[in-house]
């Protein structure tokens, strides 16, 4: 707030060398403080709140004017002691404002502040609060954390949500301090906060704090997940993307999950609110690349489907700059499902009144809706968009109507009727028009070399006046591939006998090989003007790509080279084959990478986030849980996985979330353990009789979830293995099992028990056995229940009889 | 998130800027004015810009730029979406067209409420109703000014939209359907273009927490209940205010929510089948060769209702620049060729339903060295009619329950506006 301008207004004169000497300005403004100075001093404004209210407003105005009133402070901190809450307001604002500016003045109100955190309204606490973790003073981190630890278990939802903010201010300000006290847990306890704006906060701070953990944000789960999309009504439209922003990162247990989170998501697209709607599409989107397959494409095409109605509908009622960014990001699902939007295809017609870049956008979309239904209304639309008075509309627009007829989407004979409307062009005698359909034409001859008959007439007489050169040097390539033209070298001659006036290169290129190209075809009508241009071209220096060819020609024909060789090295086999589109048509690549960041500027700029973004602004994107596959529970096996089963959703928060928290903050401790790419599944058999396990084995985790999954829960076997006592922490047990040969993938301790996931190569088969354990800490007993899972068993004796000599290994290691 | 929000003059100096991060300071202000404010941009190039690491995203109001600031890559829709929810806000405080100076005698409550509406970069609640309540420095006070304690209680909650212990005397609810057709027709006769958005405004004014019900001529509904003589009408898509019960809509359509105190707009809908065009405009415009003459006959029906009548009608024929005069022969309304619009202007204060009116003008041109080709714009129409619906939607019904069980008065308005009328010729 020191960064307010400081305006000429209410009789302030304006700062800086104005008419009159600048002490006089001071002057004034020193009585007018001292003025005011008295004023609040004064006994009788004590009693008088409204006239208190006045004065105190007055500094504040004063303050916003960038006249320094911190002489004042000791005056404005007598008035903090008030039930007036604008009063108390007006105070804070006027210390946060100076506290950067005068530290030590700010110190010493620090206890007020810290008195009015426990004051009993809670509006003034949460004011206080604000203003405390607002002065961002280095020494303060001492002060802050006691009131912000107390705010966290307000009973006020406004404490509390300001609270939160804090924590993020807090771990702004210094980092160590927030990550000695144990701040992370409490936040991912906060998550189950009745309040909505509370929740909303706390995935905000969570997701900032831990960007430099691999997850690249907040560690979510599915019972988090699950959590928060239950309660996603509540949530308000800016708090609501926040939830939303977290869906793409997870990867859902199996696909009856995923469409579970997308019917939960559904209403979202019925509110009124532009981010909230891309953010689900976002969503939804992540979801069908989960669930994968050879679903997939048909998956996203029903996104897209569904979500064109609100989207259609946005882009029409909503305010330009949205509909700018609306407009992309259809742009880009336009790309990404090509087809669904075409029958929308009125929408992107020009308004008359729009703001030209609007319109821009939309000459772009329209060729991409073309089908054959359509295209003969959108060619309509835009050739009328051709007569634009904007030159940039009237261009885009050509190449618009040139890229229907390239990429053929308009069925039979729209290529044909879009050539013949821009031959119409080449007549329209004006400069920019003409030039931009030469062009055009350049590109559609090289897809429908059919076409030429419909092009050729005009080309001769159209020479003569498109003046721009790209539309000049197009015509001329254009004279070269209709050989056929009867006038071709006649119209090429008189641009020959004035060469010298040709100050562009590409014209000179241009005619340079469609002179030679015609030469091929009729040798005697072009004998004697090739050999003026070659002469011409042959001594002009100005390019050096021209002078080389034209070297190059001339030698070939002094050479005496046979007229066929001649003609194979002159063409230049430039035409497209069927299917094959234009190079910078066909960017798959970028545009997945862009479906990646959808719903941010990514799309708006179509460049990748780490081409435009500072490298300590970009935020990893990471998928998680990968352990969470694991926990059979979300499969309705194995109920000893999660405590409580699947049953109450609020119950579980609580359980897995704090683990990887933990883990996240730590750092050091990684819940996957594993991270070998290289690892195959079964390695070779060790030879039989030697330890019974292969300690040799390796597994990443995607194999392990993968491998997990595809055995039938029927098939998996319980056993038990009592320990002499409940150990220490996971370690224990997971350095006693590695020498047996048995791995641990990962393991976690929660406040009740231990969970282990293991696996182990059976020697003399090689087949690979799954395990998964729990330690109940409560019961008292110290018994370890291992679910295990044979990879290529028969679920029968066998399987019984190598979980037997597991259990067996694992008693004596334990 | 956002760094900073700084709103700036039409000269591009700052009148307000907020930082909430400290990764932009005030110079970025700097080159946003050489590169938007000086290059006049507005309007032709895409309203987020990228100047050195920064993006600014943008908005106006007036001749004011309010403009986001942001290193980090963003959402682009929510980032405008708190733009605009600012200027609603600033209009609720100081008036729907709030200029440069009331923003400047309003300093202080302006950064009050940036403050209270975005912490840190990230935005909070944005309700303009429970901002009021905590929030009046400005001019605008909450009518019955509740007290402090109760104050707080409403700033968050689970229904943030509305407070407990509203009274009214009189329990009444103003309903105001406002629908706006777009039309394109080609110069031809084909309809390019045809929709109706329509928006539900409300203003209601109920004690206590009402639970409202809220019914449409929806052709979904309609359908099911299979007992109504009218076919309903086909709703392509809505949106509703968020105190609308999503979950409730999707599973049978029905709208229920527990209102707002006071104005706000209940539902958008979008409708793109069987629109009633409340006018049909045949032109024919003909350059006569040489470019000295153009004549131009249109023929205007209303096709509506001839107990109804439209208000405000405005045709703006557009005519060539170098137009010297214009004759123009009408019916009724007043016609004139102006200048400055470079379009012959008809207006009609109150033009009846089935009426017809024909008008024929010949403009004359002034020769010209260079014959600049004419470039045709649409012609433009505008119009109000009251009480007639282009989409054919009514409400059926508006039901209020609360537990005092109180009577309720509604009223019902319909109006249907011109959006972007347009007629190619």
């Amino acid at each position: 707030m020191a960064t307010a301008y400081p305006p000429n207004q209410g009789g302030v004169p304006p700062e800086g060398p104005a008419a009159m000497p600048d002490s006089y300005f001071t002057e004034s403004r020193k009585g007018e403080v001292n003025e005011l100075k008295t004023l609040l001093r004064n006994f009788s404004t004590e009693r008088d709140p409204k006239r208190k209210r006045d004065i105190i407003k007055k500094v504040i105005a004063y303050m916003t004017l960038g006249i320094d009133v911190s002489r004042l402070f000791s005056e404005m901190m007598l008035a903090i002691e008030t039930r007036d809450l604008v009063i108390k307001k007006m105070v804070y604002l006027y210390l946060v404002n100076y506290a950067r500016s005068h530290p030590e003045l700010a110190t010493m109100c620090t206890n007020t502040l810290q008195k009015d955190c426990g004051n009993e309204d809670p509006m003034v606490r949460g004011l206080a609060l604000r203003a405390l973790c607002g002065l961002q003073l280095p020494g303060m981190v001492e002060y802050i954390s006691e009131p912000l630890r107390r705010s966290l278990t307000d009973g006020h939802a406004y404490v509390r949500k300001t609270g939160v903010m804090g924590m993020l201010k807090l771990y702004r300000l210094n980092r160590e301090a927030f990550q000695e006290s144990s701040f992370v847990d409490i936040l991912y306890d906060m998550l189950r906060d009745p309040d909505a704006s509370v929740v909303s906060n706390c995935i905000i701070v969570l997701n900032e704090v831990m960007a430099d953990s691999p997850n690249g944000g907040m560690a979510i789960n599915r019972a988090i997940m699950l959590h928060l999309l239950n309660r996603i009504h509540e949530f308000s439209e800016f708090s609501v993307v926040q939830i939303l922003d977290l869906v793409p990162k997870y990867i859902p247990a199996n696909n009856d999950e995923a469409y579970q989170i997308m019917n939960l998501l559904d209403p979202v697209l019925g509110r009124y609110s532009p981010g909230a709607v891309i953010a689900t599409i976002r969503a939804f989107w992540s979801m069908a690349e989960a669930v994968g397959g050879p679903d997939e494409e048909a998956m996203k095409r029903q996104i897209v489907s569904r979500c064109k109605a609100p989207l259609v509908t946005l882009i029409s009622s909503c305010s330009s700059e949205l509909g700018y960014s609306l407009l992309k990001h259809a742009e880009s699902l336009i790309d990404a499902v090509p087809g669904v939007f075409d029958d929308e295809y009125r929408q992107f017609f020009l308004k008359y009144n729009e703001p030209t870049h609007i319109k821009y956008l939309k000459i772009s979309i329209l060729p991409k809706l073309a089908n054959p239904e359509n295209a003969p209304d959108i060619v309509a639309e835009l050739a009328e968009c051709v007569n634009d008075m904007n030159i940039k509309i009237s261009r885009y627009s050509v190449r618009s109507l040139m890229q229907i007829a390239c990429r053929d989407t308009g069925g039979p004979g729209c290529a044909e009727s879009i050539a013949r409307r821009l031959v119409e062009m080449l007549d329209l005698n004006v400069s920019h028009i003409c030039s931009e359909a030469a062009t055009s034409l350049a590109s559609v001859i090289r897809k429908h070399p059919g076409l030429k008959s419909v092009i050729a007439p005009p080309l001769s007489r159209s020479l003569k006046y498109v003046e721009e050169s790209s539309g000049k040097g197009s015509i001329v390539y254009l004279l070269g591939e209709c050989s056929e033209v009867t006038m071709a070298p006649y119209a090429l001659e008189k641009l020959i006998d004035t060469y010298d006036k040709i100050d562009d290169a590409t014209i000179k290129i241009a005619l340079l090989s469609s002179t030679m190209k015609l030469f091929c075809q009729r040798p005697a009508e072009v004998q004697a003007m090739l050999g003026r241009l070659l002469a011409k071209a042959t001594d002009d220096v100005s390019s050096q790509d021209l002078h080389d060819r034209a070297l190059l020609y001339y030698r070939m024909l002094e050479s005496g080279v046979d007229l066929p060789v001649l003609a194979s090295v002159v063409d230049t086999k430039t035409a497209l084959g069927q299917g094959v589109n234009f190079a910078e048509e066909d960017d798959f690549e970028l545009r997945a990478e862009l479906m990646k960041e959808f719903n941010t500027l990514s799309i708006v700029f179509g460049r990748e986030s780490k081409n435009f973004i500072a490298e300590e602004f970009q935020v990893k994107f990471a998928k998680q849980p990968k352990e969470h596959p694991l926990e059979p529970g979300s499969e309705g096996a194995a109920p000893s996985a999660i405590p409580g089963g699947g049953l109450d959703v609020l119950g579980k928060t609580s359980a897995p979330a704090p683990a990887p928290a933990v883990a996240a903050a730590a750092g050091s401790f990684d819940l996957l353990g594993m991270g070998d790419p290289g690892g195959a599944a079964p390695a070779p058999a060790a030879p039989s009789g030697g330890p019974p396990f292969n300690a040799a084995v390796s597994m990443t985790g995607d194999e392990y979830q993968n491998t997990w999954g595809a055995i039938n829960d029927s098939q998996s076997v319980v056993s038990m293995v009592p320990l002499k006592k409940i150990p220490g922490s996971t370690q224990e047990v997971e350095t006693a099992l590695a020498r047996h040969g048995i791995k641990t993938m990962a393991s976690g301790e929660l406040p009740t028990e231990f969970k282990f996931f293991l696996y182990a190569q059976d020697s003399p088969t090689g087949l690979l056995m799954l395990i998964q354990g729990n330690l109940d800490k409560q019961s008292g007993e110290a018994l370890l229940v291992l679910t295990v899972k044979v990879n290529g068993g028969d679920g029968g004796a066998s399987d019984q009889q190598k979980v037997d000599t597991l259990t067996a290994v694992m008693s004596s290691a334990l | 998130m956002i760094s900073m929000i700084m709103v700036l003059n039409q000269k591009g100096d700052i009148m307000i800027s907020r930082q909430y991060r400290d990764d932009v300071g005030r110079a970025a202000a700097d080159s946003f004015r050489l590169q938007v404010v000086a290059a006049k941009e507005t309007g032709t190039e895409a309203p987020v810009k990228r100047i050195e690491n920064c993006s600014f995203l943008y908005t106006r109001h007036l001749n004011m730029y309010f403009v986001a600031l942001s290193r980090s890559n963003v959402n682009p829709a929510l980032v405008f979406e708190y733009l605009f929810q600012l200027i609603r806000i600033l209009k609720a405080y100081l008036g729907e067209d709030f200029d440069e100076n009331a923003m400047r005698n309003n300093m202080t409550l302006i950064y009050e409420l940036m403050d209270e509406t975005m912490d840190f970069g990230y935005p909070q609640n944005c309700s303009v109703d429970v901002l009021r309540l905590y929030i009046n420095l400005g001019n605008v006070r909450p009518q019955d000014e509740p007290e402090p304690s109760q104050l707080t209680s409403q700033i968050t909650g689970a229904i943030d939209w509305r407070r407990e212990g509203i009274r009214h005397k009189k329990n009444e609810v103003y309903i105001d359907v406002l629908e706006s057709v777009n039309l394109l027709l080609s110069s031809n006769g084909n309809v390019l273009r045809n929709e109706v958005t329509g928006g539900v405004q409300m203003n209601a004014k109920l004690t206590g927490m009402p639970e409202c019900k809220f019914g449409l001529n929806d052709k979904l509904v309609i359908d099911k209940e299979k007992e109504d003589r009218k076919p309903g009408v086909e709703i392509d898509d809505c949106t509703f205010h968020r105190c609308v019960r999503l979950g409730k809509f999707e599973a049978d359509r029905t709208i229920t929510f527990i209102p707002p105190d006071g104005e706000f707009e209940l539902m958008r809908y979008r409708v793109t089948d069987n629109i009633n065009l409340p006018f049909r405009i045949i032109p024919a415009v003909q350059e006569e060769q040489g470019m000295t003459k153009v004549s131009i006959n249109l023929k205007v029906i209303a096709n509506f209702s001839d107990q109804l009548y439209a208000t405000h009608v405005v045709l703006k024929v557009p005519v060539p620049k170098n137009t010297a005069k214009a004759k123009i022969k009408h019916s009724f309304g007043r016609a004139k060729y102006e200048p400055e619009q470079q379009a012959i202007v008809w207006r009609v204060k109150r033009f009846a339903g089935k009426a017809e009116c024909h008008i024929n003008a010949e403009v004359d041109l002034m020769p010209t060295v260079r014959p600049k080709p004419w470039s045709r714009p649409p012609i433009n129409v505008e119009f109000q009619v009251p009480m007639f619906t282009a989409s054919g939607v009514h409400v059926r019904f508006l039901r209020v329950y609360d537990k005092s069980g109180y009577h309720t008065n509604r009223w019902v308005r319909y109006i249907t506006k011109a959006g972007n009328y347009q007629i190619r010729i």
